[in-house]
């Protein structure tokens, strides 16, 4: 707490997240998807659902929720369990299960790179994959993950390298803060706003009690952030009316042949657009 | 345009977008007014939350709704949908409307239709039924008649070409006055076409259809400008199947779509 | 008599008959039929269906070595739950990047036995997570200190399976789980070993022990020192209520809970609350402490009085 600066790898400051980007319905055949990335790490989540029927053992007057981990490279181990598990409970506390009973929602979380907080990206990209295919939610969970340096202060979505070095971190969900038409004075019964609450929380090494509240509020503060990022990419992909432009082709597949009447497409792909675009022929799971 | 999170309140978020959680509506502030909730809407204690992201509509006096695009279809009464037969029991045909679970087309649910004349249908026809019951403890069940019992142009579609796309863009198609695209092309050729707003869409032409799709495509990118991206897509799509279907899915990228 | 909690899943009919007089039905079915509205009644009473107060855990014993065949073991039962952990130790060749440190392999079953949502032949989704858990928790405390447990530097170093077997899932899992391990650590008793001729770490019998032909012994330390040994403490929350310790029952009516983990200088070794409700605001995170510092106290005093048992036998 006491130093003023951090040193980090990439020259940002202690509360600077790396820059985020979304995409949303990307893949062709799941009915709600997004693209997530923080920095270099880069999640890709898909939803089938809601499809009929539930597990056996689940609760049949609910919706139930299952989360499919997909590692970069091998298989899934105690790790990636604890995260599918994690996944799971929090989107559950963030969908409305009454409304469509008795069916199953899939998400299918498929990790393209991991430069630390992918726990954090992965729950980001897959509630924006879920607003995608329109599953009924309370609000919107936003994840971000605060690391403490050997040195005592908190650092934000740290890289790879840096959760590496660091003595603890914690991974922390939030409700996004929502727009409201209520008076801002919230209603006496309730004295803690509903953005104040902690969603989810894991972590991982020790740290003094008071640098988990120091935790809770920058991250609590950068959710803010990205929760309002969620909004605004949400503005931009919601279609609205069309607007007059100008367009041009910037990318175009070299094995399509004549396309003459179709010159005037917009195509910014960058190499991580086209790795999108052949995780789409990648034959994932129908319902 | 930046979403205010100051402390001022905004007075109405109607035609904003708006998220899961924002807060719409105070019913303590309008006690004694009947308001009517559509899709993405839900009351929770005193006031009308948000559960899925699109742009809050109201249409006067007291209707409200969350407007937004899906690949899946949540049933509603009275909704005319395109469906497609995937089992023939005794009772009943059930149906793919894209809805979370099957629907129930009762074999009287005909004009007319009696024990004697049930309708023989393979698996795999494609049908323009109604919605007419809804809820999410049931299946939905569908009609082939209109309220007054009358076939009205629903039952089985032949020949033609179905295509896939959001419920967007079929409400869009729907929409009064009429969408751009299909009266310019109704100016051009005669084409049957049938929207389900389950986001199916139905087009045959006396012509072979491959016919209708190119010129289709055409006239699509003369109105390019008015349209909405997904439109182009769709069009795209009809004029690219079968055999390249790797394109289509470049097609989908978001980037791609034109604004 | 037990509550015996026969499912975890599949009972939550909702509180839509929560109006109806509990007198006009046998408190039982009203039970099982609004587990929710029959909770929220005794919350109101500030005391739990099995008698408790709302912050106070179960009944707690910790019994030493019962695995006659293991190097250390410890049968723990909190309330119903009941966990059986055993520490094996074996010879290996340490890692050439950690060449003086032995290493630790955790693992947390959760057999068909322990409840009725297990089935035979599909091993229990929380198991693996539980054993995640498990190993992040023991390895960041610090507790151990693997190089205690090196025999010779870059040659050979004592791994130590540690496995617990779930014998009776009654909630707080996690909880039942960290004490058995911690106590099976503390019980651990480290064979006495020596080189023999051909270089190979052999153990030395205990009746050698006073023969004077023994060869060098390589360690003589038998004990393990445990630095600051980490305790938790679950809790439910429902509404305004906090429920420290729950039983499976109030786990599958109340979904929030959140598991608080302090080491012996009362760090912060994990915060684990995975989804549930928007409860979790600062104050509540702070009450979840306090009582689990509580809980450390008490759970400290067990854990001595098991040792200092063992000791006078």
């Amino acid at each position: 707490m006491g130093a003023m600066t951090v040193d980090r790898a990439d020259g940002r400051s202690a509360n600077q997240l790396r820059p985020l980007a979304c995409s949303r319905n990307i893949l062709h055949r799941a009915h709600g998807s997004a693209r997530w990335s923080q920095g270099d790490t880069i999640v890709l989540a898909a939803v089938y659902g809601p499809k009929a029927g539930t597990k056996k053992g689940e609760n049949p007057e609910k919706a139930s929720i299952e989360v499919i981990w997909k590692p970069k490279t091998g298989q899934i181990g105690k790790l990636e369990k604890e995260y599918e598990m994690i996944l799971k409970r929090t989107l559950q506390s963030v969908c409305l299960m009454t409304i469509h009973p008795n069916t199953t929602t899939s998400i299918i979380v498929q990790v393209f790179g991991d430069d630390g907080a992918l726990l954090p990206c992965a729950i980001n990209a897959s509630c924006a994959a879920l607003v995608d295919a329109g599953i009924p939610l309370k609000h919107l969970a936003v994840a971000i993950c605060c690391g403490l340096t050997e040195g005592g202060s908190v650092i934000l979505d740290p890289t790879r390298a840096e959760e590496q070095k660091i003595q603890a971190f914690a991974y922390l969900v939030f409700p996004n803060s929502p727009l409201s038409v209520l008076p801002s004075a919230p209603s006496a019964e309730d004295d803690a706003p509903i953005e104040n609450g902690i969603i989810t929380s894991v972590t991982h090494g020790v740290m003094p009690v008071v640098e988990y509240f120091n935790c809770l509020e920058r991250g609590r503060a950068a959710c803010a952030k990205i929760s309002e990022f969620h909004r605004r990419s949400l503005e931009s992909q919601v279609p609205v009316v069309a607007r007059k432009q100008t367009f041009e082709v910037l990318w175009w597949p070299h094995t399509l042949t004549a396309w003459p009447e179709f010159h005037g497409f917009a195509c910014n792909l960058s190499e991580a657009d086209v790795l999108t675009v052949a995780c789409c022929c990648m034959d994932m799971p129908r319902t | 345009m930046n979403a205010e999170t100051s402390d001022a309140p905004p007075t109405s978020l109607v035609d904003r977008t708006v998220v899961p959680g924002d807060t719409v509506l105070d019913l303590t502030a309008m006690a004694n007014q009947t308001i009517k909730l559509g899709a993405g809407l839900r009351q929770d204690c005193d006031t009308i939350s948000v559960m899925k992201a699109g742009k809050l509509r109201l249409s006067k006096p007291n209707k409200y709704w969350v407007e937004s695009s899906h690949k899946r279809y949540v049933p509603c009464v009275q909704d005319t949908v395109l469906g497609i037969v995937v089992d023939c029991k005794p009772d009943n045909f059930l149906v793919d409307i894209k809805a979370p679970t099957l629907a129930f087309l009762p074999v009287l649910a005909f004009e007319g239709g009696t024990r004697r004349n049930i309708p023989k249908f393979e698996t795999g026809t494609l049908l323009y039924v109604r919605v007419v019951k809804a809820n999410n403890s049931m299946n939905p069940e569908l009609s082939c008649m209109d309220e007054t019992g009358k076939a009205a142009e629903f039952g089985q579609l032949k020949d033609g070409y179905m295509f896939e796309t959001s419920t967007g863009l079929s409400r869009m198609l729907l929409g009064s006055p009429t969408c751009p695209v299909l009266e310019a092309l109704g100016k051009k050729l005669s084409y049957e076409i049938a929207v389900g707003l389950n986001g199916r869409v139905w087009v045959n032409a006396s012509s072979a259809s491959t016919v209708i799709l190119t010129s289709m495509r055409g006239s699509l990118s003369a109105h390019i400008s008015q349209l909405r991206p997904d439109v182009s897509l769709s069009a795209a799509r009809m004029a690219c199947n079968p055999n390249k279907t790797w394109w289509l899915l470049v097609m989908n990228h978001p980037n791609l779509l034109l604004l | 008599m037990a509550a015996s909690s026969t499912s975890g899943s599949g009972r939550d009919i909702g509180g839509s008959g929560g109006g109806l007089a509990a007198g006009e039905m046998e408190v039982e079915a009203y039970r099982r039929l609004f587990p929710l509205p029959f909770y929220e009644r005794h919350l109101l009473d500030s005391v739990r269906p099995d008698a408790r107060p709302l912050h106070r855990a179960r009944d707690t014993s910790i019994a030493l070595g019962p695995v006659a065949s293991a190097d250390g073991s410890a049968l723990v039962k909190i309330g119903d739950t009941t966990m059986l952990a055993a520490i094996k130790l074996e010879v290996m060749t340490p890692s050439a990047d950690a060449p003086d440190e032995g290493s630790l392999a955790i693992e947390f079953h959760m057999p068909p036995i322990c409840s009725p949502i297990v089935r035979p032949g599909r091993p229990a989704e929380v198991a693996p997570v539980i054993s995640k858990q498990l190993s992040d928790v023991i390895v960041s405390s610090g507790m151990i200190n693997l190089k205690e447990l090196s025999l010779i530097s870059g040659k050979a170093a004592w791994m130590a399976y540690l496995d617990i077997y779930c014998l009776n899932a009654d909630g707080s899992l996690f909880d039942a789980a960290l004490l058995s391990a911690i106590s099976s650590f503390s019980h651990l008793q480290i064979p006495l070993v020596s080189l023999s001729d051909d270089g190979r770490v052999v153990a030395v019998p205990g009746d050698l022990l006073e023969d004077k032909s023994t060869p060098e012994l390589v360690n003589k330390e038998r004990k393990l020192l445990l630095h600051s040994i980490p305790f938790s403490l679950t809790c439910i929350l429902h509404k305004k209520y906090i429920l420290a310790d729950p039983t499976a029952e109030e786990e599958s009516i109340m979904e929030t809970s959140i598991t608080v983990v302090l080491d012996s200088s009362e760090r912060l070794v994990s915060i684990y609350k995975p989804g549930g409700s928007v409860l979790a605001h600062t104050s509540t995170v702070k009450d979840c402490i306090v009582l689990t510092k509580h809980r450390m106290k008490e759970l400290q005093n067990i854990l001595e009085d098991s040792l200092s048992a063992m000791e006078v036998v």
